[in-house]
């Protein structure tokens, strides 16, 4: 386990995910390149963000923030 | 990392090189006050953090007294340490020109040496090498000047912080949650650019958004001038415990010197009980007469011959008189009938009747029956009579000895009370020894009692200090009471202020969603939980790291067992006008908060720093594990006995640590200097003592210490 | 003069002068003085206080020393009757220390009580036998006490050391 797979399952407990958007957790990832590739949006933002962030050099706020806004627009919500 | 020696060179009162050799788990050096224990600690901090400049008060004046004809000489402090087997030297540095006129320094460095794994050596800059031995995030929380530095959470610095940064990976959620801050704030400002576009209720947007925009200023600025208050309120809290403190010592103090006046006065009360007055009482007492009953019994024994003796001699003196008499009588060849046979009466009437009645012959007067006849009635009435005793002789003419006797009887009645003299005596004996048993113990106590009042001095401010701090103190409380006022006012300011936020917001946020196209609002919506669930994941790690602290700290906080204290440290977090901070509580097994006196104080901080070095070399990146730790005079204010259990209680850890202290060094009877017996009982891996050469002291260069492994 | 103690205690028993010193070292000449005599690091109050210590010295530890021929011999002015009356506060009165040195002297000595009440010893010799025993019974127990000062550097350094050796005669 990586340190970012572990970012993502910290991220993951939250009972937000649960509760709100009731996403059960057979289907909560378990590691980075499984929520890259998740169909509930935010798993995926959150996903792409770690990676962005954690990445060497780190992407900036506002190419993190573009990058997010086109993937939530795109997918469907 | 293991440090291996320490070497001062000429560095201030280390003339000449002095070299620390030091081993794993505890390292104790002893010093009494001023012999250059605190100097030590200054070489390892100069090496660390000093400067080129200022250098001239850190050389040694005896060395520069000698060479005061321009040679040079160098000043240094280096230290060898080993990591991973792989030893590493840092040495700091300069050269001294000595002439007649100034001093000159030069040649400042700061170099180090490091092995690699073939074994070569490699020179490297300092400061690159001390980081990397020894990083600064470490280093700042392994070395310690006294016991009040001990406390890292102390308002104003930023402890948990660095902390998190160093220890945590708690400091990596701060990032996400910028992130999802920016984030959310640009979903947030689309939205608005989007309702702003459509002109059905821009009006009523553009007023609601400026509403909420004044709303969130007065929050946010209530908010820091709550937060403001908060951190006032601790300072204000702290200042007063330190006054308490003081009040605390002055207090302790009188109830010393009461307990010394009355230990005294139990020593003059057991002293005057002691018997001392042997010699008079051997004539008061009559103790003089213990073994005199043997000689009583001889003499009541002479006594009871001589009696018996002069009643024999009596007896047979008397014996010899009564006998002679007789022999008188038998001479006249008669053998008397015995007196009164016959009878008066019968003798009267033969008289009269001139007749003999026993032999029944007549006894004509001057007839030799008649004489006899008259003579017995005259030797009969002359016997009956009372008469004048002859004049016997007597045997015993003097009665020089008569009160012998009365001697004998009275004092073997007494002879009772010479049998208890002995066993008196050893009762006198038994009794002095307890008393002397006693005054020993009491002037034990009395010396404890005085080197505590010692400590208590030592630590105390001037009686013109009482003044100021007594006035401060009621400023102070009125303060107190002003913020906690206050407090309530902004916080239900605050609550009012946020309850028609959240109503002008959600006003607003009607608009949006009748007015703002659906994605962008599903957007925000979106963004504002993946921020919500940023901020309380950090949240969350951050309280998981100070959870650990506190566990830890507790773990080893039970074992120092100081005072058989029951209760537990608790770290609580607040935030403040500068971010997130520590308070340190201690808490009475009931969960009552406790005022902790010094050296309990102390002891909780030395557990929560052991417990952060204990997190520092499980969460160690770089392998290097742990650190060593050192502590100039840590327990100042434990005295001796706690802290020998201490000290035993830091070597039982393993953990190399450095401990600088006054403790078991004392005078004997001349003054000199000794190492008190209960240090041989201290257990660790090594120890040094500090000792100053015999100094003059208008003559700085006299003032030397003298390095002595134990 | 009707009894024998009578006549006893009007006397004054005598030292050998070669004790002098031990008298001027231990003892407060004269009547006893105010001050605590320890503290001047004289054991004994008065001289025959001493005196009396050194005969029941003598007297436990069996020591009857005769006087030497021509020995000479000094007293300390204070006959027994006197011996032991209360010297100064803080002391007793011990005058029946006078019986118990009279019981001693009587059944130590060859006197024959019977001899002296039929008047076939004088008086005055049975006192001076009496005057000898406790005499030489003294010399003896001084000599004890000079023979510690010579063995020892400072026999009689602590309040006890009287009566320590004292309770050695056992």
């Amino acid at each position: 386990m990586t340190r970012r797979d572990l970012l993502l399952k910290d991220f993951m407990s939250h009972p937000i995910i649960s509760e709100k958007y009731k996403i059960s957790p057979s289907k909560i990832p378990s590691t980075l390149e499984d929520g890259l590739n998740s169909s509930y949006p935010i798993v995926k933002s959150i996903s792409y963000m770690i990676k962005e962030i954690k990445r060497s050099p780190k992407k900036s706020e506002k190419e993190v923030d573009k990058l997010i806004r086109k993937l939530l627009n795109e997918s469907p919500l | 990392m293991k440090i291996e020696s320490i070497t001062l060179e000429n560095f201030q009162c280390y003339y000449d090189l002095n070299q620390f050799v030091f081993e794993r788990g505890l390292n104790i050096i002893l010093g009494d006050n001023g012999e250059g224990k605190t100097k030590f600690y200054e070489a390892i901090h100069w090496l660390f953090n000093g400067d080129r400049f200022n250098l001239d008060p850190l050389i040694s004046k005896k060395k520069l007294k000698e060479n005061y004809n321009g040679d040079k000489f160098m000043v240094s402090v280096s230290m060898t340490v080993t990591v991973d087997n792989l030893q590493q030297k840092l040495k700091k540095s300069f050269k001294v020109e000595s002439g007649t006129q100034k001093i000159k320094t030069e040649s400042f460095e700061f170099i180090g040496m490091s092995e690699n794994d073939i074994g070569e050596r490699e020179k490297m800059d300092g400061d690159k090498l001390l980081d990397y031995i020894f990083p600064p995030q470490i280093r700042r929380y392994s070395m310690f000047k006294g016991e009040a530095e001990l406390d890292i959470f102390k308002s104003g610095e930023q402890a948990l912080s660095n902390l998190v940064k160093s220890f945590s990976n708690a400091s990596h959620y701060d990032e996400f949650c910028k992130y999802g801050d920016y984030l959310r704030n640009e979903a947030e400002k689309a939205v608005n650019k989007d309702v702003k576009l459509s002109s059905k209720s821009k009006r009523q947007f553009q007023l609601l958004e400026s509403a909420i925009d004044k709303k969130k200023n007065e929050l946010s600025s209530r908010e820091e001038q709550f937060k403001i208050n908060d951190t006032n309120l601790i300072k204000i809290k702290e200042d007063l415990k330190e006054a308490d403190k003081y009040f605390n010592n002055a207090k302790h103090l009188k109830t010393l010197k009461e307990r010394i006046k009355r230990i005294n006065e139990s020593i003059s009360k057991t002293q005057s009980r002691i018997v001392s007055d042997y010699t008079t009482r051997i004539f008061d007492d009559k103790w003089i007469l213990m073994f005199f009953e043997k000689i009583q019994k001889e003499f009541n024994e002479k006594i009871k011959n001589e009696d018996l003796l002069r009643r024999k001699e009596e007896k047979k003196f008397n014996m010899e008189q009564g006998a002679k008499e007789l022999s008188d009588k038998i001479l006249n060849k008669i053998t008397p009938l015995p007196l009164g046979v016959p009878s008066v009466s019968h003798m009267e009437e033969m008289l009269k009747e001139k007749i003999c009645k026993v032999c029944n012959r007549s006894a004509e007067e001057g007839s030799e029956a008649f004489t006899y006849m008259e003579k017995r009635l005259e030797d009969f009435k002359q016997s009956i009579k009372p008469k004048k005793e002859k004049q016997r002789e007597v045997l015993f003419k003097k009665n020089y000895t008569q009160k012998l006797f009365s001697l004998s009887d009275n004092y073997t009645k007494r002879l009772i009370d010479i049998r208890k003299i002995e066993p008196g005596l050893k009762d006198v004996f038994e009794f002095n020894e307890r008393k002397n048993q006693e005054l020993k113990e009491l002037e034990k106590s009395l010396e404890k009692e005085e080197r505590e009042i010692q400590k208590i001095i030592a630590k105390s401010k001037g009686e013109s200090e009482l003044v100021n701090i007594y006035e401060n103190v009621k400023a102070w409380n009125k303060q107190e009471l002003d913020i906690e006022k206050s407090k309530v006012r902004l916080e239900s300011e605050i609550n009012n202020l946020k309850r028609e936020l959240k109503e002008l917001v959600s006003e607003k946020e009607g608009i949006d969603s009748k007015e703002a196209k659906r994605f962008l609002i599903d957007t925000r919506d979106i963004l504002r939980d993946i921020e919500t669930i940023f901020q309380d994941t950090r949240e969350l790690k951050y309280d998981e790291f100070i959870d650990l602290i506190n566990f830890k700290s507790n773990e080893i906080f039970s074992t120092i067992n100081v005072d058989d204290f029951t209760g537990k440290i608790n770290l609580k977090k607040y935030s403040d006008s500068r971010g997130e901070q520590i308070k340190v509580e201690l808490l009475t097994a009931e969960g009552e908060y406790e005022n902790p006196n010094q050296s309990l104080e102390t002891t909780m901080h030395m557990s929560i720093l052991f417990a952060i070095s204990e997190i520092a070399s499980e969460i160690s990146s770089e392998g290097a594990g742990n650190y060593p730790m050192i502590f100039d005079a840590p327990t100042s204010s434990f005295g001796l006995k706690k802290t020998m259990d201490f000290l035993n209680l830091v070597h039982s850890t393993d953990k190399q640590r450095i401990i600088l202290t006054y403790e078991f060094v004392g005078r004997d009877a001349k003054g000199n200097q000794v190492i008190e017996e209960e240090f041989n009982s201290v257990k660790r891996s090594k120890a040094f003592w500090l000792r100053r050469d015999e100094f003059v002291k208008e003559d700085l260069s006299t003032i030397n210490t003298n390095v002595t492994t134990l | 003069m009707d009894s024998l103690f009578d006549a006893w205690k009007n006397k004054i028993p005598k030292y050998s002068v070669r004790f002098s010193d031990l008298f001027s070292s231990f003892a407060h000449k004269g009547a006893a003085s105010s001050q605590t005599v320890s503290s001047l690091g004289k054991h004994f109050d008065v001289q025959y206080e001493l005196y009396i210590y050194a005969f029941f010295l003598g007297l436990y530890n069996k020591e009857r020393l005769p006087f030497e021929q021509d020995e000479k011999k000094k007293d300390f002015s204070r006959e027994i009757m006197y011996w032991g009356s209360k010297s100064k506060v803080g002391r007793k009165d011990f005058t029946y220390i006078q019986d118990y040195i009279f019981m001693a002297s009587v059944s130590k000595s060859n006197l024959s009580l019977v001899a002296l009440d039929k008047g076939e010893v004088d008086i005055k010799d049975a006192v001076k036998e009496l005057l000898k025993v406790l005499e030489e019974y003294t010399n003896g127990g001084l000599t004890i006490i000079n023979e510690k000062m010579e063995d020892e550097l400072s026999p009689f350094l602590t309040s006890d050391s009287f009566l320590q050796l004292l309770l050695k005669s056992n």
